[in-house]
């Protein structure tokens, strides 16, 4: 039995505002992959997809700065003065940037489109992959594994994948399809590899199991559904992947801060 | 070179929280945070008993995982080993909140992280930070372990036993516990249940 | 970065957040940082502090090394007592109980400082002319107590002066030692930690009891190899140290303290020499200690009689070197009480450690002349944590004190003083003053104290905070903080007896003065102002001080002058003086002076009053970081701990169907309940006791922070045991149970009310 004199700062640091950070990231940094490929094929929707990519970009941006404790001291200009590319969030901040500008000049049709592919490609992979690998770097978080590196630029696509369904995108459903369909099997390859771990790894996923067993089994659930649901509810078919992938985003973002030190 | 580090004689302590509050009014942390807590753990039981009184804080590790993850520089450290933070910098994004096994950072009203760092400005003026020379069972030994005659190295070289937090991480602490009160080493490290 | 000063100041403006500078720097960095010595008056023990002052405000106290109590360390409520003097709910003003509301309704108007003196001095006298001087009494706790318990009372003429800290804390100590040794036992136990290898404590918290230097000096032994046994109920902080842990049945101590006498003597462990040399008496122990055999005391004790032969047989390996500290709480079972203490002594006698490295020294204060006034007309025996005397007033003009004849001691007993309220026998008492007194919070039954404070004429309270206690007075006087006060020398009896002085930090923060000044602008109302010659605090310690050359000037430089000590009998042999105060000049195991009186010349074992059944015997002690029930409006102390727990054993508590952290009510034999409290489930405690840190379960919503948390333990003594010979109040006599449904009281954060407090 533990009792304290002061507390150890064994409390939630990311809050919901994060959530919605983690959920607006994934839509941007996959509308950022598609722009990109629409970009190196010339899709002819290329131009609105940049523009979408930028209003996710941009929205996120305003997310993370409302959410920021140091909002008015303006210090992210720092995040731009140093170089630190084995902080995850720096990759990111650079990744949403690139993005940013490439879409930018794709949305104007202006200047070297190599160029602006490029920085499309390198934007989608950091700006994709940074908050998985933002949680894996935790090594101290057992909840966070290596698989969420697979599992979130997986789910953060089938956000995108799901919009573009919705928004009646003829190439989205086969894409969906598959991508929500390996998006669950990492969702149960992560639960798997968390209860078959290290006994720190079980004690994290009993953990998990209590608390969001229930909800991370409907989002896993959800992720499988889509391709029964794609040729007959095709609206459900873009709606429930996307609600699926964001709650298991959030459930391992917000249960994964938990940390199993002397508790 | 010099490489700073603490040491707690988990035999002398008694976890009554002076260090704790004195590091509290020393860097005027703020209430609902502490650079500085005391975890007390009974293990055993009747009448076979043993309690732990550990103070835990910031272990200036060698190998801080807060460091490389820190987006804007702001956690570095410094030439003596303190694991530092410069606050005008931060910008509050909770990495290395997340990265430290211990819990030992915080975010601060103001909108940046805070934690020990073993009171740099008493340090740089050759003094004890303020939890060394306030602890009444004197079990706090600090100063430099490339010196063998400091303090630390010579409560080191003479300790029954020395343990550091989750050394499984590989985070290599500056901060040593000595002669845990448990034949097993730390409490919920090596074997003790809570 | 390389953007310049100057791009920096245009393209940031003053006042506009600027990414390139860094937040206002903490008050370390400021340069108008000055340092004013002192001594804590967070709890007694008094360490010579240095207060770091900025802008206006104390922001650290450490010790200094040159003081030999804190020796440059602190303890956790040195360093956050300082947010008390910051606290916002303190009392600012003086206040006046508005006329005609009743006791307790807590209706106040502000006064001015000579409204009060002059509605004190006129109820004062008017009492005086209606019952007499004697029907005033003085209540007093704190370094201020000098004056309100002993030197104002003594000038006014009342001998029922008195101090909860004789009657509720050392009483049997105290007198214990006056009548075995001759000497009180100071308020800094006399244990000789340098030197000793063997310690044996009997319920002795250290370490949850954080007196600065004993901890210290603990540490020190045990770091350099001492032994220690503990002998507790409850694995205590001391026990989770100690190479042996005797949990003993509650109230049966003086059984294992007899049978350890029984083995030093029967095995002829003891001293002889020392013995032979330094006592008398120990004939009549001998053949006294006879019955109590180690067999006799397992029964009662539940210690095995193997273990305690073997712990006195160590005890008498490491002998002189090993030592039974006293404590200081020794007030718990009432008429057992003095007996326990004469055995602890007598078995350290039989050690022969008193006057011995590494067991007991002797300290005497040091000595500074009193500032030049008449004799005061009458010297009320209040005592103190260093006792009262032995000597009996014979030939003075005033009535003995009101609660004379109840028990065999000198000291006033601060509960006996009550009932004189209520009842008028042998007299009335109709006025009181309560310096530092917390009336609901250190006498047992409270509500006893309540209808006693309705039948008063005059009721004074002298505080810092608004406790409960104080707003049931007529006038409250508001006191300044120790950072804020000079305050009169501090003469320490110590290994090496000290003098230090308090110099104010800064001026007090509100209109609030210190005791000195209430004192005297008191008297002086009182007619009495030639007891009170001096200009002035300052004027008053520097001629107090010119007697041992020195000046105030001086000492604020300086903090502490330290003086030589005599700690051994070598010491006293070598001057020729005996520094055993007895009649016989020794030692005495066998107390003529208790014979004469018809009390037990040797401690005996007084069988312990049980309870009813189904109920626990409801223990306290100490947090680390909380003194008695001052210190519970501190948010930083409240932050490290905020409310108690009630400890019960994991079986009883399972018995029950009580879990860990549960809220539930404390209900005492009398039907008193107090909670909601957590349950603290651990291993820690024996199954017939319970156990709660004391001061906690403050009943005001003017103390916003103390306010609710947690029960308070004095609540629940609804009765006590009178010790007839020290007239200490046994106060563990009273039993509960607990009761499961209470709701959870969802205190709010304590920064939250810290941060409300000081909006308001």
């Amino acid at each position: 039995m533990t009792e304290f004199y002061g507390l150890p700062f064994s409390v939630h640091f990311w809050h919901w505002p994060t959530l919605i950070h983690f959920a607006l990231v994934a839509l941007a940094g996959g509308m950022v992959l598609v722009t990109a490929i629409a970009s190196i094929k010339g899709h002819p929707k290329t131009r609105t997809y940049a523009l979408i990519t930028m209003v996710l970009i941009v929205l996120d941006l305003i997310t993370l700065w409302v959410e920021s404790p140091s909002r008015f001291r303006f210090t992210h200009v720092w995040l731009f003065l140093t170089i630190t590319p084995t902080a995850p969030i720096w990759l990111g901040a650079w990744g949403l940037i690139i993005s940013l500008g490439s879409s930018f000049f794709v949305w104007l049709d202006k200047g070297p489109k190599m160029l602006w592919n490029a920085g499309l490609v390198v934007g989608a992979a950091l700006a994709l992959t940074y908050p998985g690998l933002a949680l894996a770097v935790n090594v101290n978080r057992p909840l966070w594994t290596p698989v969420l590196l697979v599992l979130f630029p997986l789910t953060g696509m089938v956000t995108v994948l799901g919009l573009a369904h919705l928004f009646k995108q003829a190439w989205a459903a086969r894409w969906l399809v598959t991508v929500s369909i390996a998006s669950a099997v990492m969702g149960i390859v992560y639960l798997f590899a968390l209860a078959t771990g290290s006994a720190e790894a079980r004690q994290a996923f009993e953990y998990l199991w209590s608390h969001d067993g229930l909800w991370l089994s409907v989002g896993i659930a959800a992720l499988l559904v889509a391709p029964v649901l794609i040729r007959r509810l095709p609206l459900l078919a873009g709606l429930v992947p996307i609600l699926g992938a964001t709650l298991v985003r959030s459930l391992i973002v917000e249960a994964g801060q938990a940390q199993f030190f002397g508790f | 070179m010099t490489r700073l580090a603490m040491a707690i004689d988990l035999a002398s302590c008694v976890g009554c929280a002076a260090c704790s509050i004195a590091c509290k009014m020393e860097n005027e942390v703020p209430l609902g945070v502490n650079r500085l807590w005391i975890r007390n753990t009974t293990v055993g039981t009747f009448p076979n008993l043993t309690v732990e009184h550990r103070p835990e804080q910031c272990l200036h590790c060698e190998n801080p995982p807060c460091v490389p993850v820190c987006p804007t520089g702001c956690c570095f450290v410094r030439d003596d080993g303190i694991v530092d933070i410069d606050v005008k910098k931060c910008i509050g994004c909770s990495a290395c909140i997340a990265a430290c096994p211990y819990d030992a950072r915080h975010m601060l009203p103001q909108g940046y992280v805070s934690k020990c760092d073993f009171c740099k400005h008493r340090v740089d003026e050759g003094r004890m930070p303020a939890c060394v020379e306030t602890c009444p069972t004197l079990c706090r030994t600090f100063g430099d372990l490339d010196d063998p005659n400091s303090p630390v190295s010579i409560a080191i070289r003479e300790a029954r036993r020395v343990d550091v937090l989750r050394p499984g991480l590989g985070t290599e602490p500056n901060l040593y516990y000595l002669n845990t009160p448990a034949a097993f080493g730390l409490v919920g490290e090596t074997g003790g249940t809570l | 970065m390389a953007l310049g000063g100057s791009a920096q100041a245009q393209l940031f403006p003053d006042g506009f957040p600027n990414p390139f500078r860094a937040p206002p720097g903490k008050w370390f960095t400021k340069d108008d940082v000055t340092t004013s010595y002192n001594y804590c008056e967070i709890c007694f023990w008094k360490c010579g502090i240095q207060a770091s002052v900025q802008g206006g405000k104390v922001r650290k106290v450490d010790g200094y090394e040159s003081n030999p109590k804190s020796r440059g360390m602190l303890c956790p409520r040195g360093q956050g007592g300082v947010a008390t003097t910051y606290d916002p709910d303190r009392l600012k003003k003086p206040l006046i109980r508005v006329e005609g509301s009743e006791r307790g309704s807590g209706q106040y108007r502000e006064a001015s400082w000579d409204e009060a003196y002059d509605y004190i001095a006129e109820k004062m006298n008017q009492i005086k002319f209606e019952h007499g001087s004697e029907s005033v009494a003085f209540f007093g706790h704190g370094t201020g107590d000098a004056w309100f318990a002993s030197y104002l009372p003594g000038a006014w003429g009342s001998p029922n002066a008195a101090k909860p800290s004789v009657s509720l804390c050392t009483g049997p100590r105290e007198t214990a030692s006056q009548y075995t040794f001759g000497r009180g036992i100071s308020g800094h136990e006399q244990i000789d930690w340098d030197e000793t290898d063997y310690i044996v404590l009997i319920g002795h918290h250290i370490g949850e009891d954080t007196h600065n230097t004993q901890l210290q000096d603990f540490a020190l032994a045990l770091k350099r190899g001492a032994k220690l046994v503990v002998v507790d109920p409850r694995f205590s902080v001391a026990a989770s140290k100690a190479n042996d842990w005797l949990p003993i049945k509650p109230a049966t101590d003086t059984a294992l303290l007899l049978a350890w006498a029984n083995v030093l003597v029967e095995e002829g462990l003891y001293d002889a020499e020392y013995v032979d040399k330094y006592t008398v008496g120990f004939e009549q122990l001998a053949a006294h200690v006879a019955q109590y055999t180690p067999e006799w005391a397992a029964e009662i004790t539940e210690i095995p009689a193997d273990t305690i032969r073997r712990i006195a047989r160590e005890m008498a390996a490491h002998a002189p070197r090993a030592v039974l500290p006293v404590n200081r709480h020794t007030v718990w079972y009432g008429p057992d009480d003095m007996h326990r203490m004469r055995s602890l002594y007598i078995v350290n006698v039989l050690l022969g450690n008193y006057g011995m490295p590494g067991g007991y020294y002797f300290c005497d204060a040091p000595v500074v002349e009193a500032y030049p006034h008449p004799a005061l007309p009458l010297s009320p025996a209040s005592g103190g944590c260093g006792g009262g005397s032995t000597d009996v007033v014979t030939d003075s003009p005033f009535r003995p004190a009101a609660d004379r004849g109840k028990f065999f001691g000198t000291a006033t007993a601060v509960q006996e003083l009550i009932e004189p309220m209520l009842t008028g026998e042998p007299y009335p008492i109709k006025g009181l003053f309560s310096y530092g007194v917390n009336l609901f919070h250190s006498i047992p039954m409270v509500e006893r104290t309540k209808q006693a404070l309705k039948e008063l004429d005059l009721y004074v309270a002298i505080d810092i905070l608004p406790m409960e206690h104080v707003m049931w007075a007529d006038v409250i006087l508001p006191e300044s903080t120790y950072l804020e006060r000079y305050d009169d020398l501090l003469l320490q009896a110590y290994k090496t007896p000290f003098i230090s002085a308090r110099f104010p930090a800064h001026p007090p923060l509100y209109d609030t003065r210190g005791a000195f000044d209430m004192a005297k602008q008191l008297g002086e109302r009182l007619g009495l102002g030639e007891y009170f010659p001096w200009e002035n605090v300052e004027e008053y310690l520097d001629r107090r001080l010119s007697s041992i050359g020195s000046s105030l000037e001086a000492l604020k430089d300086q903090g502490t002058i330290v003086r030589r000590g005599r700690p051994y009998f070598a010491d006293w042999e070598r001057l020729n003086r005996n520094p055993i105060g007895t009649p016989s000049g020794k030692i005495e195991i066998y107390s003529e002076r208790f014979a004469e009186a018809g009390l037990d010349p040797l401690p005996v074992f007084v069988p312990p009053i049980e309870g009813p059944s189904g109920m626990y015997r409801l223990l306290y002690g100490r947090s680390p970081v909380h003194t008695f029930a001052r210190t519970h409006n501190n948010p930083i102390l409240m932050e490290a701990h905020g409310e108690n727990g009630v400890w019960i054993s994991t079986s009883e508590a399972a018995g029950l169907g009580i879990r860990h952290n549960e809220y539930v009510y404390l209900e005492n034999q009398d039907g008193v309940r107090e909670g909601p409290v957590r349950a603290y489930v651990t291993e820690r405690i024996r199954n017939d006791c319970v156990y709660l840190v004391h001061g906690f379960g403050h009943k005001t919503p003017l103390m916003r922070i103390a306010n609710g948390r947690g029960a308070s333990d004095n609540y629940l003594q609804t009765r006590y045991d009178l010790d007839p010979v020290s007239g200490g109040a046994g106060l563990r006599n009273n039993w509960v149970k607990l009761v499961k449904g209470a709701p959870d009281p969802q205190h709010p954060p304590v920064a939250w009310l810290a941060r409300e407090g000081s909006r308001a």
